[in-house]
């Protein structure tokens, strides 16, 4: 895990310019937000893209972070992937092809995979696992990967408002869970 | 659509942080949600919900030509005499609406003159506190000076085009925004009206008038 004071005190130092602060905070996260941008993009160039996009801007608005506004990962992660999400919208004209096997990966239920388990903390991991297979599915796809609802419909080979409803309700419960 | 209603927003909200929404409907969320404060926090709320879900990704380092390109962009720029880079202070001051205008015109007045570069109408695009790009009419060249200070990545296939919005008449096409560096376009007639940016396909818009959203507007100083 990342030392969340740590990323504070840098985000802190860099929006006092300290080029030094900025980039210790490059080093701890670029390779996470790198494999956001990757994931969604698929693409190494665009994703190197958007990174270098991201980190300017997170430059340029580190005074602008407060903490009422989440983890600084949570803000880092987040800067980067609308960003890839609007590069992958804006440049793609078809759909990419997406392999069945990172697209089982996604939708497998996270008592199968290792990895799930471990991130995100148990509540989200336990939330997540207690959606109906339908709306967790959709619902990795569409944040993992980008995908709109028509996208997560072709894929799934679904109504566009069945998968609506999914994603829908899923949020809803996941908001619910991770309230209780 | 009642943005008003918060079970609504949050409901946006979330399909915003998740990705779904898309179009024309995430631009608009976007616009909305510079000013709203509780869509902010329902916003902020779903991000700290959702963003773990990231974790569960490899970490993968980026080649170190990703950071060398950062590091270059976010060095001060080494000083230089001229009119630019004394105006150059813009970047990453936050200027917004009125404001701006203000502050621009004080910082005007502090400028030393340069009697031959003078401009004799400036305007500058900003948003959420960057500087986009800076203009500058020079009518002894007949030219309307366009630098790309800070401005918004668009995909390759894709423009942004520079407009003028006479009052009451349609907007005037003054030619594509340079992505880096300077441009120079045909001097308009700029004595009314003001300035608007938007997003258009490669080349720029095949009608005339705009077809893409419009993503900025400056007003025009007249010096």
């Amino acid at each position: 895990m990342l030392d969340q004071d740590r990323l504070d005190h840098l985000l802190a130092r860099s929006a006092q310019r300290d080029q030094r602060a900025f980039a210790e905070l490059y080093e701890l996260t670029s390779s996470r937000l790198f494999a956001v941008c990757l994931r969604i993009l698929r693409r190494r160039d665009w994703a190197e893209e958007v990174l270098q996009e991201t980190y300017v801007k997170v430059w340029h608005r580190a005074d602008t972070y407060h903490a009422g506004r989440g983890s600084v990962l949570t803000w880092l992660t987040s800067v980067a992937r609308y960003a890839a999400i609007d590069t992958l919208r804006s440049r793609r004209n078809d759909p990419l092809p997406l392999d069945d096997e990172t697209a089982d990966q996604l939708a497998a239920p996270a008592s199968s995979q290792p990895d799930f388990v471990a991130a995100g903390g148990p509540n989200l991991d336990n939330c997540m696992g207690a959606l109906a297979v339908d709306q967790r599915e959709s619902i990795m796809l569409a944040f993992h990967l980008g995908l709109t609802h028509e996208e997560v419909g072709a894929r799934l080979q679904r109504p566009l408002g069945t998968v609506k409803s999914w994603i829908r309700r899923g949020l809803e419960s996941l908001k619910r869970c991770l309230q209780a | 659509m009642n943005y008003q209603n918060s079970e609504l927003q949050d409901r946006l909200a979330a399909e915003y942080v998740i990705g779904t929404l898309h179009g024309r409907a995430r631009a608009r969320f976007e616009r909305l949600l510079r000013q709203d404060h509780r869509l902010q926090q329902a916003v902020h709320q779903w991000e700290e919900r959702l963003t773990p879900l990231t974790e569960s990704l490899p970490p993968e380092a980026p080649p170190a030509r990703v950071w060398r390109s950062i590091e270059q962009r976010i060095s001060p720029a080494p000083t230089r005499s001229s009119l630019w880079e004394r105006l150059s202070f813009w970047r990453g001051l936050t200027l917004a609406g009125f404001a701006s205008a203000l502050v621009l015109g004080v910082a005007l007045i502090m400028l030393p003159r340069v009697e031959d570069t003078a401009p004799a109408a400036m305007a500058v695009f900003a948003d959420d506190g960057q500087t986009l790009w800076v203009l500058a009419a020079q009518p002894e060249r007949d030219a309307l000076e366009v630098r790309a200070v800070n401005p918004p990545n668009v995909a390759a296939n894709q423009d942004l085009e520079l407009w003028l919005l006479p009052p009451g008449g349609a907007p005037k096409s003054l030619g594509l925004l340079p992505r880096e560096g300077s441009r120079l376009l045909p001097l308009p007639d700029i004595s009314q009206g003001g300035l608007a940016v938007s997003l258009e396909p490669a080349g720029g818009s095949p009608t005339g008038l705009p077809t893409g959203p419009v993503l900025y507007q400056a007003p025009i100083l007249r010096l």
